[in-house]
């Protein structure tokens, strides 16, 4: 009796999948034939930034695909695989024949390119599990860092848990370290064979890490000059790489009865030797957040970010030697605040240096005339504050970056300049990526919407990638993603927009490839209003 | 008797989640009865086709809201200087055209909409073209997750399809027929 049922219940199993199957595909009949005949069939093409993608239906073995139009040809071979990117500058809306010869069949179709390149994830890696972003908290509580290398062969990721990852290319962890601090800046050698870290720890160290074993090759902890304690722990915040040196800046804040600061520039060899260190023998009672430096001249800026000390930011541009080429103050914008200070907000190219104070001033240096007239070539207020409802608000100056004949401001949130008072609207030119010529004229701008902490250009200056995570205004969820721009595309702001990929939680970091083919991103999760929780913690690689 | 009840019962209940995994269901079924039909594409039958002639063009849009998996149609008929595309629409902004192989590209880029402050934004689409003529199945949610992103929630909010035909010399005789989307 027991077997009867048995098999009874198998013969219900079995007809139940094939009723599904049937219904699937009920009322369909094949009436239109692929093309030629052939076996092989695309599943699809997609035009990215730098190159095409091709799907297959099936595998094919020993293929040799061309891809031809606009008076170029394109050839890749190919093997056991049904996916393959093919590299192609191709132009904006025009035919492209595609040709695939394989064991498996030969296909020959025609294409045309669409006015603007798809995004496309090649790789993804899940990271540690972290505690949400929350979405409605003014000051972040998730951070984390991405890099690649110069060869574009690795991806190093930095987090706030201390873990150091590497990844080779398309997302293959190589090794997995963990240190004490929370990883606060992350840069490679030019010959990609070392990574550096800094950290923000009771020892505030320069790490040196070997890219292909995880072996540490040398640290140097600054705290030994800015000083440390458990409470308030210095760090260093930022890492510049040149060909044969290192520059590290690290600071340190306390409260005790008031705020007091302390921090040091530092430059290296690659083998961990200090050569200098700045000031030499003590240290200056100010913060630096940034620095930025060429083989030549190295630039910082000196100020007060907890706007509490009634001190002036100052922007310093020295050689090598730490000689002084020329320096220039910028005194508190009253009545609004009491300090001035800069942020992320200091870029050096061959010939400029530009500036951007946490106040929303922007400023453009000339590195010759600098020297000679001791002034700025222009300033612009981006983000300075404006009067709303008698409170004043302003929009956080946060990066500046050079590329090429743009020079970009990004933007923060929106801020009431008078604490404890609430900003009642964003800033026109909150979470916003601003372009000016170099003459000063203003180009464009972009409404990011979300907060992005990072801004990375591709080496040949066309691409930009950012990584926008929440609006604390709006607490619009749609907005967080990796966003691409084509800085050499004519048009406004929506036409240099190439791509969006959307995440779910908040991009939290990203980077581009030095030949601007890939992007590395950090997505964090965020606890919305709700107190929902969405997103993951995962780094994606994009096209 | 008690075990026998057991077994039957446990027996019962793996063959409904057997027969209830397996299942695919048919959320959306077109037969183009209603929707937008703009320009020179017609409903023939259970079909959408281009009117007859050179330098013709049109389109058929609807809004749905579905929560996806996958959709399926079947196309084809274009041989020379012309356009066939299906596109989807998702409930945030962002849009997927599949475009047949050898069609011309819809002349779109994105989708311009107003946020919550009343700015004016814009989204680009993402294109999959090269598509073969015939019976296409498409994953969709696999497609947005690789050009578009989360996945997670994700709606359509509009489907439509578009037609062109520019050739002088050939007339394309396009048909799409046979939507369906599955979860």
């Amino acid at each position: 009796m027991k077997n009867i049922i048995l098999v009874v219940l198998v013969l219900m199993v079995f007809s139940g999948c094939l009723a599904a199957k049937k219904e699937s595909q009920s009322g369909v009949q094949p009436a239109i034939n692929a093309s030629e005949g052939n076996e092989i069939s695309v599943d699809s093409v997609i035009f990215m930034r730098t190159g095409v993608a091709i799907t297959t239906n099936e595998a094919i073995s020993a293929a040799a695909i061309t891809i031809s139009g606009n008076g170029t040809t394109a050839k890749k071979s190919v093997d056991n695989s049904n996916s393959f990117v093919i590299d192609l500058q191709w132009i904006p809306d025009v035919r492209y024949d595609i040709g695939i010869v394989s064991k498996e069949g030969d296909v020959s179709y025609i294409t045309y390119s669409p006015s603007r390149a798809s995004p496309l994830l090649i790789g993804e890696a899940k990271l540690e599990d972290i505690a949400p972003e929350n979405i409605s908290q003014g000051w972040s509580n998730v951070r984390g860092s991405v890099k690649f290398s110069p060869d574009g062969k690795f991806i190093a990721l930095g987090s706030d848990e201390g873990f150091i990852r590497i990844f080779d290319f398309p997302g293959n962890q190589v090794w997995e370290k963990k240190i004490a601090g929370n990883i606060s800046s992350l840069a490679f050698s030019m010959d990609s064979r070392q990574l550096f870290v800094g950290d923000r720890s009771q020892d505030a160290y320069v790490y040196s890490f070997d890219v292909k074993s995880g072996e540490e090759l040398w640290k140097y902890g600054t705290a030994e000059d800015i000083g440390t304690d458990a409470k308030y722990q210095p760090a260093v915040y930022r890492i510049k790489v040149t060909d044969r040196s290192l520059y590290a800046a690290a600071s340190r804040y306390w409260k005790k009865e008031k705020y007091g600061l302390a921090s040091r520039i530092y430059r290296f060899d690659l083998n961990g030797n200090l050569l200098w260190k700045l000031p030499s023998s003590k240290n200056y009672d100010l913060s630096i957040n940034w620095l930025d430096a060429d083989d030549k001249t190295i630039v910082f800026a000196t100020g007060d970010w907890t706007n509490s000390l009634e001190a002036d930011a100052t922007i310093y541009s020295i050689d090598q030697n730490t000689n002084v080429q020329w320096s220039y103050t910028i005194k508190p914008l009253k009545p609004y605040f009491t300090s001035a200070a800069i942020w992320q907000g200091i870029s050096i190219s061959d010939d400029s240096i530009a500036a951007f104070l946490a106040d929303g001033r922007a400023y453009l240096f000339s590195n010759d005339n600098a020297s000679k007239t001791g002034s700025y070539e222009w300033k612009a207020d981006i983000g300075t504050p404006i009067e709303v409802s008698k409170i004043p608000i302003y929009a956080y100056g946060d990066s500046a970056i050079i590329a090429g004949e743009n020079v970009l401001y990004l933007t923060g949130y929106t801020f009431p300049a008078y604490y404890p008072k609430k900003a009642p609207m964003e800033h026109p030119n909150a979470t916003s990526l601003i372009a000016y010529d170099k003459q000063g004229n203003f180009s464009w701008n972009y409404k990011l919407e979300g907060y992005s902490r990072t801004i990375s250009v591709s080496e040949d200056n066309k691409y930009v990638a950012l990584a926008a995570g929440k609006n604390i205004f709006t607490k619009d969820a749609s907005s967080h993603g990796v966003y691409v721009l084509d800085l050499k595309r004519k048009g406004g702001a929506s036409s240099k927009l190439e791509w969006v990929y959307k995440t779910e939680g908040v991009a939290i970091a990203s980077d581009i490839s030095p030949d601007g083919k890939y992007i590395a991103a950090i997505e964090a999760p965020v606890k919305m209003e709700s107190g929902e929780i969405i997103g993951e913690h995962r780094m994606i690689i994009l096209t | 008797m008690l075990r026998k009840i057991i077994i039957i019962a446990l027996c019962g209940m793996l063959v409904f989640a057997g027969w209830n995994s397996q299942r695919t269901v048919t959320l959306y079924e077109e037969s183009f009865e209603d929707g937008n039909l703009k320009g020179d594409i017609i409903k023939n039958g259970k079909e959408l086709v281009l009117n007859a002639g050179s330098k013709v063009e049109g389109e058929w849009n609807k809004s749905i809201v579905l929560a996806p998996e996958k959709i399926e149609w079947e196309w084809g008929g274009g041989e020379k200087d012309f356009q066939l595309w299906l596109r989807l629409s998702f409930n945030n902004y962002k849009s997927i055209y599949y475009v047949a192989d050898g069609s011309m590209n819809p002349p779109y880029e994105g989708e311009y909409f107003m946020d919550e402050e009343g700015r004016r934004r814009f989204s680009p689409a993402a294109v999959i073209s090269g598509i073969a003529p015939g019976k296409v199945e498409r994953n969709i949610k696999e497609d947005f997750r690789a050009c578009c992103g989360s996945a997670d929630g994700l709606k359509i909010t509009g489907i439509a399809v578009g037609m062109a035909d520019d050739s002088i010399e050939h007339e394309n005789k396009m048909r799409i027929y046979n939507i369906k989307i599955f979860r």
